[in-house]
């Protein structure tokens, strides 16, 4: 199954959509927007996050190798990192 | 296998973490963030979100559902959260440069999240700080990916322009190790789920190679088939000794280091540079990618749907 998930129209309005890269180049160095370019303006809203409802669920290792590991040679051996 | 198609370019892909009982996803086009998720009908659009500059990387939350992080062109980290449609929760500013890779930490007891970016440092971030805790300097080169080790905790690996692959630890001050792993620029590395010392790096020579960080002077495993740069590496969360990668050669790859012929199987149904890849950790052998030809990809190829 095959669906466009996100539109494609522009959100700026402006002429035409260059032909050209040349036209491209002259319509930004113009200060023009060309077509088909987003203008979101997003910011932070400093909302919390909603709060979480599922508990974390094991990665699939975790019920394999035991738990607390170092960096080989941090224990005070030579290794590759002594 | 799904198939879904996003009107724009698609930088990265990757499977929530924390939650099971839906099948989200996150892909990234051109400052578009769109979650997808997986239902009995096919892949649908749950929530999308823009941003002012084009989004490279993202990593979702490891204890909430609902959060998930993307870095930006601008070298900006951005938080969402799915349920809130109006825009980023917080917007955390420090990198010069672009922010390439982020990626939030697996291991238990911790929140913590590292960027990599392309003003050559990573950094060290708890997303309810709006400051970043550390920044490690050292690499010669732009970043391009910094992943976690899964096992070891505060250790994660950096893979670099710089031809490097740099293993720090939050607790030191510099890197641990420098690992000079390719003569090209390595684009993407990642941990072995099954052996805390090994790790496998993906590079412009269109290799993967294999490091133990016990004995880094030469690699345990060299996997070539790719003829293009290889552009993210995973190692499986349910096999010890399989892993993926795509390529700008635009196929997908699975192998297993342990046997003498190791590549087990080549998907080629992408017509442009595959540049998002992820294995999912709920579901045993599913694949998402993506690629430049606009679609993502949901999928379970036959060696791994095979390999119990």
């Amino acid at each position: 199954m095959v669906a466009p998930f996100l539109p494609s129209s522009p959100r700026c309005s402006a002429p035409a959509t260059p032909s050209s890269f040349a036209e491209l180049l002259q319509l930004v160095q113009r200060g023009q927007a060309p077509a088909g370019v987003r203008c979101p303006n997003a910011s932070p809203t400093n909302d919390s996050p909603t709060a979480s409802r599922l508990p974390r669920p094991p990665k699939p290792w975790e019920s394999v190798l035991p738990p607390s590991h170092s960096l080989p040679g941090s224990s005070g051996r030579r290794g590759a990192l002594g | 296998m799904l198939t879904g198609a996003i009107t724009e370019l698609i930088g990265s892909v990757a499977w929530a973490k924390s939650c099971d009982i839906w099948l989200y996803c996150a892909v990234l086009g051109c400052g578009t963030l769109a979650v997808l998720e997986q239902n009995e009908t096919g892949i649908v659009l749950l929530r999308s979100f823009d941003w002012n500059d084009g989004l490279f990387d993202v990593t979702w939350s490891e204890n909430n559902e609902h959060v998930l992080i993307t870095s930006s062109g601008d070298g900006s980290l951005q938080i969402w959260d799915i349920a809130k449609p109006k825009g980023p929760l917080q917007v955390y500013k420090e990198h010069t440069q672009e922010a390439y890779s982020v990626d939030w930490s697996q291991t238990r007891g911790e929140q913590l999240v590292v960027s990599g970016s392309w003003d050559q440092t990573a950094k060290l971030w708890d997303p309810a700080v709006g400051k970043s805790l550390r920044t490690f300097k050292g690499h010669e080169g732009v970043i391009y990916s910094t992943i976690w080790s899964p096992h070891i905790p505060g250790c994660f690996a950096s893979a670099s322009g710089d031809q490097t692959l740099r293993i720090w630890d939050v607790k030191a001050p510099g890197v641990r190790l420098v690992i000079p792993a390719h003569q090209a620029e390595i684009l993407s590395c990642d941990w072995c789920k099954y052996d805390e010392n090994l790790l496998v790096t993906g590079a412009v020579d269109c290799s993967l190679k294999g490091w133990d960080l016990r004995n880094v002077r030469q690699p345990v495993f060299i996997l070539l088939g790719h003829t293009y740069a290889v552009r993210r590496v995973k190692f499986s969360p349910f096999h010890a000794t399989l892993l993926a990668s795509c390529s700008y050669d635009f196929t997908v790859r699975f192998w297993d280091f342990s046997k003498p012929n190791p590549l087990l199987e080549t998907v080629e149904h992408h017509t442009e540079f595959t540049c998002g890849l992820d294995l999912s950790l709920h579901k045993c052998g599913q694949v998402v990618d993506c690629a430049w030809d606009e679609l993502v990809k949901i999928y379970t190829p036959s060696c791994l749907a095979a390999a119990v």
